[in-house]
């Protein structure tokens, strides 16, 4: 790997794109490599600032960069080949895509010359990913990476982040030219920044002002923006209690006494109360994702409200909008707190508590059933007390009945510490995203609180931990031999037939020391805490395989297409609570 | 929601790739495109893509089309025949 060219000389466009990836300041690449993206695995050795990640799966490389991302705030990096290993691709980019996460994914392709003939490998991944990204580049000369690459990072790292797709050709990366790193980016369809609007906010704060139940919902782009301690101050000074988006979790700090909880299908009961009961609702952040809504039309029905949203495409398509800020949340709170007035709302938040005395003892969710089993809340709540006194963690969830009850059991206080798959809801994402944030911030320990099914999808990458010395990744197994929060519809929606959720799994303490990882199974609830802080305190990865009760279920819940008024609170209600 | 018909004027970008943007998003969008003509923009660099489409209102169907970075800029017109179309439904 001699030194071509020389300063200024020609260099290869895989060289180019190594030297276009330290200009954005990437120092960690997560990826496989494969024939079209052999070049630039060449040159990757003359690059030690990059370090490279070789998963086990493109599907886990693409969801450690966004685990990467979403940890730091940084924008993410996958790597992968053309064909499969760029098809592989597509459900991190679609996830990234849903959840508004900031990746690069850099894709080989077939030489320029084969291109359009069905080669081998051939795969037109920039039309596959059209709909799941916010843009994709096909870039078949060596002199056009540098702004590809340029416009790429700009593009998944601002205004509404997003996952962004580069598709080189063999012979771009094998070309030699001499890269031009002074172009100006020139994307004239694109308008990375939104001016706040004086008039939208003074709007808004009418609107606050004469409200006299109102809420405040957060969301992701409250995370985004770094707007948690705008939100904070808006929240102190007005009175208004704050409820967030399961992606809102540490947005507003769960110990505040403003704090209320989450919204929507498995929101607690009060919360949904006081949306049906509000008069006007401040969405920051938020896109009233139908989780949140559940019947979009009797959503919030008495309430005005204003939706603060960096992108104007998310005001009015779900929900009836009144006053619409378009702009990033942190620019939009900052100009809204001077304007609105501090108010008395004791009484709007006495009636809220009232709701949540009412409500709380119905929730079966808050008191655990007796039963001789060991109950998944057994473990969240030993988690929680530990988590609480150690600090310095992250948690990655996956999708399903565990990721519901560590978004309700666990306190999230800080942002980007809760992780999880939200709008597209993909099944495997934790162990891969665990791999990236581990990467991502070293001196935390990253616990996976994940299912048995998900466990199942991508649990390949621990392969990968292992083989990158990472040892801060814990995985915490909830096991109850079922696809659990299918297995719970079918339970109260159609009469116990459980069809195809049934699952077995291989003995998991065996499959972690097979990959070189320490395990342990647990079965009774006075063996959790033990189990949890010794994994704490090991220095490697740990696998904990927690048996639960095979049918507990996630409370309360909105059947889906529903008001979220409309809550089943325990399994043996006919009844559903009607507000 | 209703659909109703509105005629977009819109510049895309000289990219191979830029049609098929503009029409895959309102296929996934549900939005019926009825009739389109795209030709060489006067002066300026892009194309001038024409087209009428049935969605349901020009602002959300607009903010859809602004997402997309080879959409350089879109107004639409809501014709009479649309309303009228609208009205009779």
């Amino acid at each position: 790997m001699g030194m071509e060219g020389g300063a200024g000389g020609p260099i290869t466009g895989a060289r180019i794109l190594c030297e276009a990836l330290v200009r954005e300041g990437v120092d960690v690449l997560f990826g496989i490599p494969g024939g079209a993206i052999m070049p630039f695995y060449h040159a990757l050795p003359e690059y030690p600032s990059l370090r490279h990640v070789l998963c086990r799966h493109e599907q886990g490389a693409g969801h450690a960069a966004e685990g990467y991302a979403r940890v730091s705030g940084r924008v993410g990096v996958c790597v992968a080949t053309s064909g499969p290993g760029s098809t592989n691709l597509v459900t991190p980019l679609a996830n990234a895509w849903m959840d508004s996460t900031p990746i690069v994914a850099i894709t080989g392709q077939v030489s320029s010359a084969v291109l359009g003939t069905d080669a081998f490998q051939e795969t037109d991944i920039v039309g596959i990913t059209m709909p799941v990204t916010k843009h994709s580049f096909l870039v078949k000369a060596a002199a056009d990476i540098p702004g590809a690459v340029r416009a790429a990072f700009h593009l998944a790292s601002t205004g509404r982040n997003g996952p962004v797709l580069i598709d080189i050709t063999k012979d771009a990366l094998q070309a030699r030219v001499v890269p031009d790193w002074d172009k100006p980016l020139r994307l004239p369809g694109y308008t990375a920044e939104r001016r706040v609007d004086d008039a939208a906010v003074a709007a808004a704060a009418r609107v606050l002002d004469e409200a006299e139940r109102p809420l405040i919902l957060a969301g992701a782009g409250v995370i985004a923006a770094g707007a948690h301690a705008e939100l904070r101050r808006l929240a102190e000074h007005t009175g208004i209690p704050v409820i967030t988006t399961l992606h809102g979790k540490g947005a507003f700090p769960e110990d505040h006494p403003l704090s209320l909880g989450m919204a929507g299908m498995h929101g607690w009961v009060h919360v949904n109360r006081a949306i049906q009961a509000c008069d006007a609702l401040l969405n920051i952040g938020g896109r009233f994702d139908d989780r949140v809504t559940g019947k979009a039309a009797a959503f919030a029905p008495n309430a005005r409200i204003v939706h603060i949203d960096i992108d104007p495409a998310e005001v009015g398509k779900v929900v009836r909008t009144d006053v619409a800020v378009v702009a990033d949340a942190r620019d939009a709170l900052t100009a809204l707190l001077p304007r609105v007035a501090s108010r008395d709302r004791s009484t709007w938040r006495a009636h809220i508590a009232e709701l949540r005395a009412t409500h709380e003892p119905r929730q079966s969710y808050r008191v655990r059933p007796d039963t001789a089993a060991m109950m998944p809340h057994d473990v969240y709540a030993a988690f929680d007390a530990i988590a609480r006194r150690r600090g310095h963690y992250r948690v990655i969830t996956d999708v399903g009945q565990h990721q519901m009850w560590a978004a309700q059991l666990l306190e999230w206080r800080e942002p980007r510490v809760h992780i999880t798959s939200g709008g597209a809801g993909t099944m495997g994402f934790s162990v891969p995203a665990a791999l990236g944030a581990a990467i991502a911030c070293p001196d935390e320990t990253i616990w996976v609180i994940c299912g048995d099914g998900g466990f199942q999808m991508t649990n390949q990458e621990i392969a990968t931990l292992v083989q990158e010395n990472v040892a801060n990744v814990k995985i915490a197994i909830i096991n109850n031999g079922y696809l659990g929060m299918v297995r719970q519809w079918q339970q109260l929606f159609e009469g116990r037939r459980y069809s195809g959720t049934p699952l077995s799994a291989p003995d998991f303490c065996l499959l972690a020391e097979a990959y070189g990882v320490s395990a342990q199974r647990v079965e009774r609830a006075n063996d959790i805490e033990a189990a949890i802080e010794r994994a704490w305190d090991t220095d490697g990865c740990v696998v904990i395989d927690f048996v639960v009760e095979r049918e507990a279920n996630v409370f309360p819940i909105v059947p889906q297409g529903s008001s979220i008024g409309e809550m089943l609170t325990h399994a043996s209600a006919t009844d559903p609570v009607t507000s | 929601m209703e659909h109703q018909e509105h005629t977009v004027i819109a510049r895309i970008a000289d990219d191979p790739a830029a049609l098929t943007r503009v029409v895959s998003l309102l296929r996934r969008r549900g939005y019926l495109l009825h009739s389109m003509s795209v030709g060489p923009c006067e002066g300026d660099a892009g194309r001038r893509a024409t087209f009428v489409v049935y969605a349901p209102n020009a602002r959300q169907l607009l903010a859809q089309l602004d997402r997309l970075v080879d959409v350089i800029d879109a107004r639409a017109l809501t014709t009479e025949r649309g309303l009228a179309h609208a009205a009779s439904a």
